[in-house]
């Protein structure tokens, strides 16, 4: 309970969440909204001025980014990972809603994708049309009430994302049937079918529901409220799914969908609008390409709540005086809010739950949010002391054959090494668990070209290559393949995405500014200074930080500013010059221009391997 | 890896393409990573990184020397 909760409506501690009424109702016609709109805003107006009649406290909670950790447990390893998976989130999620009476719960995307055992589903053994995901079998086992289409939730294309998500999408293979697909609606307003112009999935969804409240006169009552959602994708999924979405959708930016449907929703007579919003926080100038929005969304009027995600991160953290949201203008870090409106982010793999109590206070029969008995916080599955979170019992039971299924296939033998394969040293020059992976696609490519390519026959190939697993998730976050027999779940350490094998014709300036991109992953060094420096730049991801082989040399100045640190760049021992040609084997995401490096736009592929020739 | 069955450090895991420049610092350099895996930077012949000792949540400290940076 917050602290600011009068006394009289502190209701808590009761047994029963929220009421039985959990119908859905789709978005209206936009003629319906329209004229159901000047009654929606007059009832606004109500709700802020009218005679107060009763207060309740709503608990929102949000897990996002779980990225099919479905169970604690490393695949890459075969080990039990009690810092992850939704079956310990369920622990917490459980515990809330017997602390709160009334409470909803929402997923902020990026579920589907992500494990070896998301993968088995999708590629290794695919899932029949009427087998429900594992992750959604165990997110429909605590009720959902909804959730969004996160950026990942593409990666497997879109005839998948149909059958997993039981929706006919408008799109090429993805309206033949309706499968097996999670019992929530799943919300999704700044993604546009290009075949009809309209959203690929719903764009907003009204929740009828029922919440336990206390009068004026102090008794309990049972009223009810309306709850919209809308969701929200970065729009810069368009470049990273580019193989799977061109032609087929566009995007919205937020802010631009926002002012679309949010006005609708209000109209049928949302008392609270609530964004779940895959994506982060970032105060920079807005544009409709803008990754993280969420900032400029906060500031639309139609939006009460934001559910965000994406980047991984807890918000609010105030614990933590590390947290870049401690001094960002407008925002809240102490008790979550952005610009005034209630938000919260509850970081990633099951590792945390977000948790938004909401005061209520309802006028003229709408419900308001009462800020000063509002806050946010995130709770994590790792207790104070160290310990972990019990997992809930009923969630492995669930998906045990779907977690042996994955288990057997990642330890199909594949080969031998007579050394350790691992990224806990990739930042200061080990190439050992990233040299296979950029022979393969050189390899690969290269007899690509002699096949199919003749006119770039001559011109060196080259392969760039990320350490993805470089601690951001904690210690056991790394590749880490020991001295032995390998398995395909050690091909999956190494390069833990389903991406495609793509390949970029550039220039020799075009790989040097490709090498200064990969070059900001480090902080720039002073060397007169006499206290400690941090030599890796923490706004840098580990997955762009491109080492680039095949024959070229380079030497990375790090007492140089960012942009001028490549110096001594060579290929085969002769300086390369800005006009020398290259081909560079990578993946379709860097190609497509994920990463913002210079050149790489998608405009010069000029090898794209489809799916399933996936990188791994 | 299926195509090459055997892989072995000399082939597959010693082609280090980059390094940094030697500049000699008045101060540490340091950076994260998993603690106590100080061998395997040794043995992928990095032996400018040095363990500092500093262990938090199982990430510890190293310490690099870019003049001994080669």
């Amino acid at each position: 309970m917050s602290p600011n909760d009068p006394p009289a409506f502190a209701g808590r501690a009761l047994a029963d969440r929220i009421g039985s009424a959990r119908s859905v109702a789709a978005a209206a016609l936009l003629a319906v909204a329209l004229a159901a709109g000047c009654a929606g805003q007059h009832s606004r107006t109500d709700a802020r001025t009218g005679e107060e009649d009763a207060r309740a406290t709503l608990a929102i909670l949000e897990s996002t980014d779980i990225h099919a950790n479905v169970l604690s447990y490393d695949y890459y390893k075969l080990t039990e990972d009690p810092s992850i998976g939704f079956e310990r989130l369920a622990t917490l999620i459980r515990a809330a809603r017997a602390e709160y009476e009334n409470s909803l719960l929402f997923d902020g995307g990026d579920t589907i994708q992500g494990t070896v055992l998301a993968d088995w589903q999708a590629l290794a053994s695919p899932l029949p049309c009427d087998r429900k995901l594992a992750v959604y079998k165990a997110m429909d086992a605590l009720g959902y009430d909804g959730g969004v289409i996160g950026n990942h939730e593409f990666n497997y294309g879109l005839p998948y994302l149909a059958q997993v998500t039981g929706r006919r999408l408008q799109a090429e293979g993805a309206d033949r049937r309706t499968c097996n697909g999670p019992d929530f609606p799943l919300v999704l307003a700044n993604v546009i079918a290009t075949r009809d112009g309209r959203p690929l999935f719903a764009p907003t969804a009204l929740l009828e529901r029922r919440i336990r409240a206390r009068d004026r006169a102090g008794r309990m009552r049972e009223l009810p409220i309306r709850i919209g959602i809308i969701g929200f994708t970065p729009p810069p999924v368009m470049v990273w799914d580019r193989s799977h979405l061109e032609g087929q959708v566009t995007a919205l930016g937020l802010v631009e969908a926002s002012r679309r449907y949010a006005p609708a929703l209000r109209a049928q007579g949302a008392d609270l609008i609530v964004a779940i919003s895959h994506g982060g926080i970032n105060p920079g100038p807005y544009s409709p390409q803008m990754e993280n929005a969420n900032w400029h969304l906060a500031q639309e009027p139609d939006i009460d709540v934001l559910l965000l995600g994406h980047s991984h991160q807890a918000f609010p953290a105030p614990g933590d005086v590390r947290s870049r949201f401690n001094d960002m203008p407008g925002v809240d870090n102490r008790r979550g809010f952005i610009h005034g409106k209630p938000a919260v982010m509850g970081n990633f793999w099951g590792k945390s739950l977000g948790v938004i109590e909401l005061g209520l206070i309802r006028r003229g029969g709408r419900w308001t949010i009462d800020a000063d008995a509002t806050h946010a916080e995130v709770r994590d599955i790792r207790r104070a002391d160290g310990s972990f979170v019990a997992p809930d019992p009923a969630i492995r039971e669930l998906v045990g054959g779907e977690h042996r299924g994955a288990i057997d296939y990642v330890s199909t033998p594949i080969g031998d090494s007579d050394f350790a394969l691992t990224t806990y040293f990739a930042a200061v020059g080990d190439v050992t668990a990233l040299q296979p992976v950029n022979s393969a696609q050189r390899l690969w490519v290269e007899r690509h070209i002699a096949a199919e390519l003749p006119q770039y026959a001559g011109i060196p190939v080259l392969s760039a290559a990320a350490p993805f697993k470089v601690g951001f998730g904690g210690a056991t976050d790394y590749a880490a393949i020991e001295a032995g027999p390998l398995a395909i779940r050690n091909a999956a350490d190494l390069y833990p995405f389903p991406n495609t094998l793509t390949a970029v014709r550039i220039d020799g300036a075009g790989l040097k500014a490709w090498l200064e991109r990969s070059a900001g992953y480090f902080n720039r060094i002073d060397p007169q200074q006499r206290a400690p420096q941090e030599l890796i730049n923490r706004g840098h991801a580990g997955y762009n930080f491109d080492v680039i082989q095949g024959g070229i040399g380079y030497v990375v100045d790090v007492t140089r500013p960012e942009g001028e640190r490549i110096v001594d760049l060579r290929y085969r021992g002769r300086p390369v010059d800005p006009d020398d040609p290259f081909i560079v084997a990578t993946n379709n995401y860097r190609a497509s221009g994920g990463g913002d490096f210079p050149g790489l736009d998608g405009s010069n592929i000029v090898v794209e391997a489809r799916s399933p020739t996936a990188t791994r | 890896m299926r195509a090459r069955r055997h892989l072995t450090r000399e082939k597959d895991g010693a082609d280090r393409p980059w390094r940094f420049a030697a500049v000699r610092t008045a101060g540490p350099v340091i950076f994260r990573s998993a603690a106590g895996r100080i061998d395997l930077a040794h043995a992928a012949g990095l032996d400018y990184v040095h363990a500092s000792g500093e262990t938090t949540a199982g990430l510890q400290a190293y310490r690099i020397d870019l003049g001994a940076a080669h």
